[in-house]
């Protein structure tokens, strides 16, 4: 891949910081503010969702199951556009494309998320409800001090897959020119135009970097846990 | 009825077409013992189960403390902090430690602040014989350790009602008997104890009375003494004979 490093020293700009500061920031730097806006998003809603779902209450279950099964039968392009194209017809006033894009991706994985939480939830021994309920906890500790602590670490590695996912996911965003890094990376090939395999090895390691970060730091939090917490098991 | 901690009244339960519970009607008086014998699919767990709600019932009435269990507007979690619950599969909470399972339903039912609520934690786990134990994981402990961590945490609340369901029977034999102790300790403290349990020895030991069930029915109620020297039932007969060949 010869001039790899030249069109990357020539573009880093571009790449990190996107037009920054003459314009709005972009590139990397973006990719990861969209990132972690949506993991913040995403992760209480989906556990909201996944408690809906196992509440055992009709009128909180039924509707968080429609909201699963309707956006997880649909692309996530689709929810985009719909974002897009539509959100602003019904509102009335134009939407920024970086909004649309936060709250597509975070509608859309919150369904996906909120199902590997499910997966924990009901996974878990169904003594450890009992056992908190014969104490006379309310529903509030027996969910936040049993239920959940536990639930969401056996599903660590789900859910790190459903993080790494929105990453990539963000790169959607170059199609309704949010100025996210791959949308950067289509422009610095548009103007070298006979690059196209360097300039996406760029963009492809950039995204390998964040996600195998992310990769590490779950691994690291999980082993922590693990040492605090031997191995939990029913006996 | 006075004097009654737990009556239960034609209490009917059905599993699908299998009757668990077959219009059971009986009383525990405040202060007694009551162990539950009779063959695996009985009800014996099904009825103490009932007595804090654990399991709904389709027909009848459990009183327990003076409070109708099943009646729409009773405050379950109100009743259940009246009612300690010790369960066959241990059940603590494997996130944890010994200590903080103690301490969790006084610092989220009783309301106490940490410090204090892991003093009496403490002590409760001094109680059963666990002070060396109190910042292990669940996972490093015994069964007959988490059995006696699990009776603690039970303490916590200080239930004046305690049901065990064959508290036991997930244990190694030589850690049965730690665990036994305990419960004849509290059995002497006065509190009302329904034990399910296979363990006649304890039961002859430390029941008041014995019941003994079958196919959803109390068939024989009775003094341990009366019951193992000369049971009434048939099928009580059988059981104790299956028992005792070992």
């Amino acid at each position: 891949m010869i001039g790899t490093w030249d069109i990357f020293a020539q573009n880093w700009r571009y790449f990190l910081i996107g037009e920054y500061p003459a314009g709005a920031l972009g590139g990397f730097a973006l990719t990861v503010i969209i990132a972690v806006v949506c993991l913040i998003l995403t992760f209480p809603s989906a556990v909201a969702v996944a408690l809906a779902r196992t509440s055992g209450i009709r009128w909180l279950a039924w509707p968080a199951l429609g909201f699963v099964y309707l956006v997880r039968s649909v692309p996530l392009l689709m929810v985009i556009f719909w974002a897009y194209f539509l959100a602003p017809v019904i509102l009335g006033f134009p939407i920024d494309p970086l909004v649309t894009l936060i709250a597509a991706i975070c509608i859309y994985q919150t369904t996906y998320l909120s199902e590997v939480i499910r997966g924990g939830i009901e996974g878990l021994p169904k003594g450890q409800t009992e056992a908190a309920r014969a104490l006379g906890l309310g529903w509030v500790p027996v969910t936040f001090r049993v239920v959940l602590p536990q639930a969401l670490y056996n599903v660590l590695p789900g859910m790190l897959n459903q993080f790494t996912m929105i990453i990539k996911e963000s790169s959607l965003g170059a199609i309704i020119s949010v100025s996210e890094v791959t949308f950067m990376a289509m422009r610095v090939n548009n103007v070298l135009i006979t690059r196209p395999f360097q300039v996406f090895a760029i963009l492809g390691i950039g995204y390998f970097i964040l996600c195998f970060s992310l990769s590490k730091a779950s691994e690291y939090l999980e082993q922590r846990i693990q040492r605090r917490r031997v191995a939990s098991q029913p006996a | 009825m006075s004097g009654a901690a737990i009556a239960f009244s034609q209490v009917t339960k059905r599993f699908g077409s299998f009757t668990a519970l077959d219009g059971i009607t009986a009383t525990v008086a405040a202060g007694e013992t009551v162990v539950l014998c009779g063959p695996s699919g009985s009800g014996k767990s099904t009825l103490i189960r009932t007595v804090n709600r654990l399991e709904t019932i389709d027909a009848g009435r459990v009183t327990a403390a003076g409070i109708d269990v099943n009646a729409p507007g009773t405050d379950l979690d109100a009743l259940r902090r009246r009612i300690g619950f010790v369960f066959q599969q241990l059940n603590l909470f494997p996130h944890l430690r010994a200590l903080d399972n103690v301490a969790l339903p006084l610092i989220r039912v009783m309301g106490q602040r940490k410090g204090e609520a892991r003093e009496k934690a403490r002590a409760l786990l001094a109680r059963v014989g666990l002070s060396h134990r109190i910042a292990n994981w669940p996972a490093e402990l015994s069964g007959g350790e988490q059995q006696r961590v699990a009776i603690a945490r039970t303490l916590a609340l200080d239930p004046h009602i305690i049901l065990f369901d064959e508290p036991t029977s997930a244990l190694d034999p030589e850690m049965v008997g730690e665990v036994l102790e305990i419960i004849q300790g509290l059995a002497h403290d006065g509190r009302t104890i329904m034990c399910v349990t296979h363990e006649m020895g304890f039961a002859r030991r430390v029941a008041d009375r014995l019941w003994f069930m079958s196919g959803g029915r109390i068939l024989e109620q009775a003094a341990p003494d009366a019951f193992f020297t000369a049971p009434r039932h048939e099928l009580a007969r059988q059981f104790l004979d299956k028992l005792l060949q070992h």
